[in-house]
Formats: structure tokens, C-alpha cells, sequence
């Protein structure tokens, strides 16, 4: 399971991403994050209590920054865990 | 599609050291065989790669040691012998418990394995210390090479970059396979350094259409390496049929690329793809030749190969060499292009819908004639056809061919005859044979028993042979045969033969028998099959515990087959076993006893006689006159202690097993039925006369007669009364 959790301020968006986010899990995240598009507010991710985190999973914050940049709206990825920062590693780069 | 790694990994890697023994074995014969040789380097190094994939550390190691080893080999570094490839087998052994570990436990190591695998390096390593002398050696003769081949080199094409290029690409159910792109590309790290990689991500679609399980990356990769080509595209071994990969080496001569193309993963099969992907031949390059070739016309349009060697210059021994390797990968696609891999159990769930099925449809037809509707007559006796013609097709997708069952023997025989001090050379014939696949798998244990027999009591020493003036090798054939709906399996050696006096006296002593005076040769040599029988002068481990042949020949029944000898005392014996085609429907002889119907298997009908009623009435015989021939038989009823007086016999039956014909006397005989053989279960497992049960058209159920115990019991009722 994958719990996101979307918490509205007036400054923005903040979504939590926490547990398994991998490919079993990830559609309920895409759900949650077109939510967060259609809102065009700032967003912060946070991505510290993400336990498993593959490909998949990689592959769709990659496609969900982009379209961030493509709408111009702001966005920072506050905190990541191991299991997120070793992705990002391997594939060396950022989001 | 398995979306276990793990649970492929043993799959993948008990096939992968089958692959590696057989090489070896072949290598065993031959040691300048050198395509063995680079078969068994390869195998182990798609299971170090495979191992490492799915995070087996201890064993990824261990292959690795064992890899560059057989590296050496390759290269000549070390030289084969008898007592090495011993060690290799030993080494194989090992990585078979490892497999076997891993599946009972998901773990490829515990202090017992490396303890054990720490033993084998140590022995391996013994041959590496003379390794490393030789590779001095071998050094200051490559530096010699590398001036020889400047000279020679007049092949100008070379590629710019002095990393190895990777491209890699997935197919869009990537993720779904349980695989991820990571996991590999972590593990090339594992070989060398990645100096620079780019994701791909021209296909990802905007977010809104994105399908997040499908995969859209693909990855450019500058690899700093001293790998070869093969150890790269072997971290993708797993994952070779879902990606695209392309590896372009650092500059290279045309040699290497010829070596390169040689060695190519063989999922290319266009001459352009197979020289870009051996790094001989640049994507810029390969559109270049490709664009100049669709200019030309049709009627002048030159092939591929002449433009690269006309235009560009390219190497007539590099094209040459792809040119080869495209036609090879042509006849493997054909090939592979005929069969497809099915899990058993899917296909046994297959099988057991057609039985269903045949039920079903006897019951259709069986309705129809009561109803005397001729065009659903007609109608059903199609669908009967139609099932049968399904029930035959079905049945053949379980017969697998038995070479494969009979390969593994070798590797018996060869730690045998070296065990026993003799030499001994095994044939195989017949390979192709196809046979069920549960008969493949059950026949396996009575096979190994009967050539360690050949082995231990039936070959003779070298000495021995040679003073009978036999070859001092001897022979183990191991043949298969179709014959008359059944399947045959052979087992002969050119050894000694059976001594029907030494098995007659063995027998008396033992108190199997209390005279063979009176017996045939072949009911002497059948006493071998007997419970406790064993004529070996010392017990082995090998065999002559005598608690063998009688579980032998028990095995072979159960799967309602039979086990003849034949043997020529001095020259040979043959353990003949014959199977039925399949195990799960037979064709039947439907027959009633009282008001419940049995099914005897038809293959062991002879046929039937009219029962005089009146004849026998008064009679205490249970024999008749048949054609001036006695024929035993048996009245049903009263064997199943069902006895109705007033109920008429009808008929006999008269079956059929091995030399012994009996009369089965019935109430009713109803015809020939196919029969979808259902298990008795475990509540009736001590029930005799029976095999199983079957379910008759009408949803009646009907017991199938065990025609082999029947006339076991009359024996032994005969016996008895004497």
C-alpha cells in the first residue's frame, strides 16, 4: 500500500507520499497527483517515509515534475528516504 | 508470466547446470573441444550474471572463481585433465546443493555451503598457481601479438569513444515482469565504472495519458569497463526477450569485432542490426548504408553487406562473419519459432478439462441413442469424434521427448565406471522418443537402478575382458522405441549375461523357490524381480542390497507397464520395459458383475467366449478347454465375494498379461469405453483388484480392474490349492 496525503495550505500543496510506492501501488499516487495538477498550486513533495520505491515510481515523479515544469508551478521535493535516494543515485540525477 | 526472480533463478539455473555437466561430460571425451568448452564458460557465466540480478552474493562469487577458471581454460592458459574435470563436476554438484538451498530456503548460502564452497576454491586454486605462471607467459606472447597485428591491421574502421557504449530500452510491460531497470544497471556498476548516464524518457507520455505500470525509459550509458562484450549483455541475461540492448565497444580492431559479432546474443536478424550490435557498425553509420541501398532500384539494388564493403570500406571479414551469424540465427528462429514453453501444471489442468469433457460427451451420445433422435444422433457422434480427435492432441502436448531424462545418465555412468575402476561408454538411441511427461519423471529412479546394475554385477572389469577377448571397454545402450501403441525402453550391456543357474540355486537358498528344475530360462531369470533376491558376491553401495529389482519392477507396474529380460550368458543383457502411451485415459472394456460395471483396460483383452452356464454349473474347475489350450479362470462375483445365485453368467473375457492368459467370467459385457482414470484415493489405497475408477457416460461410476493383480491373485490362489 502507498498512502498519499494532500494537505492544502495557503501556500500550496503539500503531499506526503509514504510506504510502498512501487509499480503494485502506483496508481493510487497518479490519482493523487492529478489532483495536485488540477489544483495549479505550488507543491511541496515529501518523500521521506517512502519504505520501497522502484522504477515505476521514479518514472512517475519524473513525468509529474515535468508536467509541473511544462504549467509552470512551483515545486520542491523536501526530504527523500534511502530507498528513494538510491534510485536517484543509480540513475544519477535528480528531480 | 512467473513473477518470482527467485523461483526463475532455480528454474533457469537447474537447466543451466544441466547445460554445464553435458558440456563437460562432452568435454570429458574430447578435450580439444573447444565448442564444450566455450558452452560450459557461457552457461556459468549467464549464472554468475543471473545470480548477481537477484541479489545471491555468495553465489555470484563463487561463479565468478569458477568463471574465470574455466576463462583460463578457454584460453589455454591450463590445461584439461581427467582428475580437472572431476573437480568441475564436484564444482557443478555443488552449485546444484546451492540451487537446492536457495529453494528451501531463499537464501544462496549457510556456514555448511561455505565451508564447502571454500574447499572447492582451494582446489581450484591448486591449478591456479600453475595459472599464473602460464599467464606471464601468455603475457609477454599477447605483447608480441599486439605488434604482429598493427602491422596486419589494414582495416581502417574503428569507433571514437574509449568507453563501451549501452543503450538500452524496455518493453512497455517491463515493470510487470517484476523486473526493474535499476537492478540491473546497479549491478554493471558491479563490473565497472558508469562515466556518464542519460535517461530517455522521449516516449514518456504527458502525465495525463501516462499508464503508470507500463515503462517508457530507456537509458544511454558511457561504461568503463575491462569486461568483454558478453559479460555487459549477460547482466541483462534475465531480461534479454523485454529490452532492446545495444553495446558498442571502445576502439577495438576488426579482429574483435569479428569475435564480437560471433558472440553476439542471438536476437538480431538483420545483418545491419547484427554489426551495430556487435559495436562494428554505428547507428549513424548503419542508416548511412541503409538509405544508400533503398536509392538504388530495385533491379541494381546491390545486398547490404557489398554497399558496407564497396562504400565504406568496411572489413569483407567483419560482413562475412555477421553474414555467417545471420544465417545461424535465421535456422534458430525457424526452429524456436515451432515450439512454446508451457507451465506443466497448466497444461495438466488442460488435460483434465478433456477428460471432462470425454465424460461428458460419451453422455451426450449415450442419451441420444436412448431418445432415438437420429439428427442428435449425429450431431453428438461428431462432438464424439471432435472430443476424441481433442483427447488424442491433448495427450500428445504432454509427450516430451526422453533424450533429455536420458542425457543425465551419463554423468551416472561416468562416476560409476570411474568408482569401479572399469570403462564404460554409454549410448543413447532413440532420444527423440517421446514419452508422458509423468512417466519421464517416475521412470527416472527404476533407470538409475538398472544401469547401476549393468554397471556393477553386469559389466566385467577391464581385466575380465580382456581375457575373455571382449573390447575393454564396455557398453551401456539405453534405447527407446515406439512399438504397437506402447512405448519401449532398452537397457543393455555387453557384459557378462545372466547365469540362470547362479540365479536358480541364489533363489532356492534364499527361499524364493524351492526348486528351478522345472522352470524356463525366462522364469529363472524373472526371479530377480524377486522381494529380497541378490546375487552379488559383496554389497555396495551401488547396488546388490537386493532390495532393488522387486521396487523396480513394482514402479514400472504402477505405471501399468511391464519388465522383461533377455540375456546371453557371456555377451549381454537386455532389461526390456514397456510403458503405455499415457496414464490418463485408456481405452476400456466395459463389463458388468451384478448390477456394477467395471472397466478392463483393452489393450489386455483377447477376447471374449460365451460362458455354458450349465457346463460349469456343478463344476469345481476354474478352467476351460480353449482351442485344446487351458485357460484359468476366475468368476468374478465370487472374487468380489458378491455372489448372487440366481444371476446368469454371460461371458468370458479373456485377458492377457505378460505370459498368462486368464478367463474373467461376467454377468454382462457392455463394449469398448475411454475411460478418464480417476484415483481411488487414499481411503482405498489398500483395496486390490482395482487401478482406479472412471465415470461412465450415464454419471455412473465404474471401477477399473488392475488386470495385472488379478492374475497375480490367481497365482497365488493356484498356488494354494496345490
Amino acid at each position: 500500500m502507498a498512502k498519499v496525503k494532500l494537505t492544502y495550505n495557503d501556500d500550496g500543496i503539500t503531499v506526503d507520499i509514504s510506504e510502498d510506492f512501487t509499480v503494485m501501488t502506483i496508481n493510487e499516487v497518479k490519482k493523487a497527483l492529478e489532483e495536485v495538477l488540477a489544483a495549479s498550486k505550488p507543491v511541496e513533495i515529501l518523500l521521506k517515509e517512502v519504505e520501497e520505491f522502484d522504477s515505476a515510481a521514479f518514472q512517475l515523479l519524473y513525468a509529474f515534475v515535468n508536467e509541473l515544469q511544462k504549467r509552470h508551478i512551483e515545486y520542491k521535493i523536501l526530504e527523500m528516504s534511502n530507498s528513494v535516494k538510491n534510485i536517484l543515485t543509480i540513475y544519477d540525477t535528480e528531480l | 508470466m512467473d513473477m518470482d526472480p527467485k523461483k526463475t533463478f532455480v528454474t533457469e539455473g537447474i537447466e543451466l547446470l544441466e547445460a554445464a555437466e553435458d558440456s563437460l561430460l562432452n568435454l570429458e571425451n574430447d578435450f580439444s573441444d573447444k565448442d564444450s568448452l566455450n558452452n560450459l564458460f557461457r552457461v556459468i557465466h549467464t549464472l554468475k550474471g543471473s545470480a548477481g540480478i537477484v541479489g545471491f552474493e555468495y553465489m555470484e562469487n563463487f561463479t565468478h572463481h569458477f568463471e574465470n577458471f574455466l576463462d583460463k581454460l578457454r584460453n589455454d592458459e591450463i590445461t584439461l585433465t581427467s582428475d580437472m574435470v572431476s573437480l568441475l563436476l564436484k564444482t557443478i554438484d555443488y552449485l546444484r546443493e546451492i540451487i537446492s538451498h536457495i529453494e528451501e530456503t531463499g537464501n544462496d548460502s549457510d556456514q555448511s555451503i561455505v565451508s564447502q564452497g571454500n574447499a572447492i576454491l582451494e582446489e581450484l586454486s591448486n591449478f591456479y598457481d600453475v595459472e599464473i605462471k602460464k599467464t606471464q607467459k601468455d603475457d609477454e606472447k599477447s605483447d608480441n601479438k599486439l605488434d604482429w597485428e598493427n602491422e596486419e591491421d589494414n582495416d581502417s574502421f574503428r569507433v571514437s569513444s574509449n568507453y563501451w557504449h549501452i543503450s538500452l530500452r524496455f518493453k512497455e510491460d517491463f515493470f510487470l515482469t517484476g523486473m526493474d531497470p535499476s537492478s540491473f544497471i546497479n549491478y554493471l556498476k558491479k563490473l565497472g565504472e558508469i562515466k556518464y548516464i542519460q535517461i530517455i524518457a522521449d516516449n514518456l507520455p504527458d502525465f495525463k495519458n501516462l499508464d503508470s505500470q507500463k515503462c517508457y525509459l530507456g537509458f544511454e550509458i558511457e561504461f568503463d569497463t575491462e569486461f568483454d562484450r558478453h559479460t555487459i549483455i549477460d547482466v541483462f541475461e534475465f531480461v534479454l526477450d523485454d529490452c532492446y540492448i545495444s553495446v558498442i565497444p571502445p576502439k577495438s580492431k576488426i579482429d574483435e569485432y569479428i569475435k564480437l559479432i560471433n558472440e553476439l546474443p542471438e536476437d538480431k536478424e538483420r545483418i545491419g542490426e547484427i554489426l551495430v550490435a556487435g559495436g562494428a557498425l554505428t547507428e549513424k553509420e548503419l542508416e548511412i548504408a541503409l538509405n544508400r541501398q533503398q536509392a538504388e532500384s530495385e533491379e541494381k539494388r546491390r545486398k547490404f553487406g557489398e554497399i558496407l564493403v564497396e562504400d565504406s570500406q568496411f572489413s569483407p571479414k567483419v560482413v562475412d562473419v555477421a553474414l555467417q551469424k545471420q544465417k545461424k540465427i535465421r535456422q534458430k528462429k525457424a526452429k524456436e519459432a515451432r515450439t512454446l514453453r508451457v507451465d506443466a501444471e497448466k497444461l495438466d489442468h488442460v488435460i483434465n478439462i478433456v477428460g471432462e469433457l470425454v465424460t461428458t460427451t460419451s453422455g451426450i451420445l449415450q442419451r441420444a441413442k436412448v431418445l432415438n433422435d437420429s439428427q442428435l444422433e449425429e450431431f453428438s457422434s461428431n462432438l464424439h469424434r471432435l472430443v476424441n480427435d481433442l483427447r488424442d492432441k491433448s495427450m500428445e502436448l504432454r509427450m516430451v521427448p526422453i533424450g533429455e531424462s536420458f542425457n543425465r545418465f551419463r554423468r551416472l555412468v561416468r562416476d560409476l565406471s570411474k568408482e569401479f575402476g572399469k570403462e564404460i561408454e554409454l549410448e543413447i538411441r532413440g532420444g527423440e522418443t517421446e514419452l508422458d511427461k509423468t512417466f519421464i519423471e517416475k521412470i527416472n529412479d527404476p533407470l538409475i537402478h538398472l544401469i547401476r546394475n549393468s554397471i556393477d554385477h553386469g559389466i566385467e572389469s577391464r581385466e575380465e575382458r580382456i581375457q575373455k577377448g571382449k573390447d575393454p571397454k564396455g557398453k551401456i545402450i539405453l534405447n527407446a522405441y515406439n512399438d504397437a501403441g506402447s512405448i519401449v525402453i532398452e537397457i543393455t550391456d555387453d557384459g557378462k549375461g545372466l547365469d540362470k543357474d547362479v540365479i536358480g540355486q541364489k533363489a532356492v537358498e534364499k527361499g524364493i523357490i524351492s526348486s528351478y528344475q522345472h522352470m524356463t530360462d525366462s522364469e529363472i531369470y524373472n526371479l530377480i524381480f524377486e522381494p529380497g533376491f541378490s546375487t552379488a558376491e559383496k554389497i555396495t553401495n551401488i547396488s546388490g542390497r537386493g532390495v532393488g529389482m522387486d521396487v523396480v519392477r513394482r514402479n514400472i507396474e504402477d505405471l501399468r507397464g511391464t519388465i522383461s529380460i533377455d540375456t546371453e550368458p557371456g555377451k549381454y543383457t537386455t532389461i526390456k520395459i514397456r510403458l503405455p502411451l499415457t496414464l490418463a485415459i485408456i481405452d476400456g472394456f466395459l463389463v458388468g458383475v451384478n448390477e456394477q460395471k467395471y472397466v478392463i483396460p483393452l489393450d489386455m483383452v483377447v477376447e471374449c467366449i460365451e460362458f455354458d452356464e450349465k457346463k460349469h454349473k456343478s463344476d469345481t474347475r476354474s478352467y476351460i478347454n480353449l482351442r485344446g489350450k487351458i485357460l484359468p479362470f476366475i468368476r468374478m462375483d465370487e472374487l468380489f465375494e458378491e455372489r448372487v445365485s440366481n444371476k446368469q453368467y454371460a461371458n468370458i473375457v479373456i485377458v492377457n498379461y505378460g505370459a498368462q492368459s486368464i478367463g474373467l467370467v461376467v454377468h454382462e459385457i457392455y463394449g469398448e469405453v475411454q475411460a478418464v482414470i480417476k484415483s481411488l484415493g487414499t481411503m482405498y489405497r489398500d483395496v486390490e483388484f482395482f487401478s482406479g475408477a472412471t465415470i461412465l457416460g450415464d454419471g455412473s461410476v465404474a471401477l477399473i480392474l488392475d488386470v495385472q493383480k488379478l492374475v497375480k491373485i490367481y497365482e497365488e490362489i493356484e498356488e494354494n490349492r496345490l
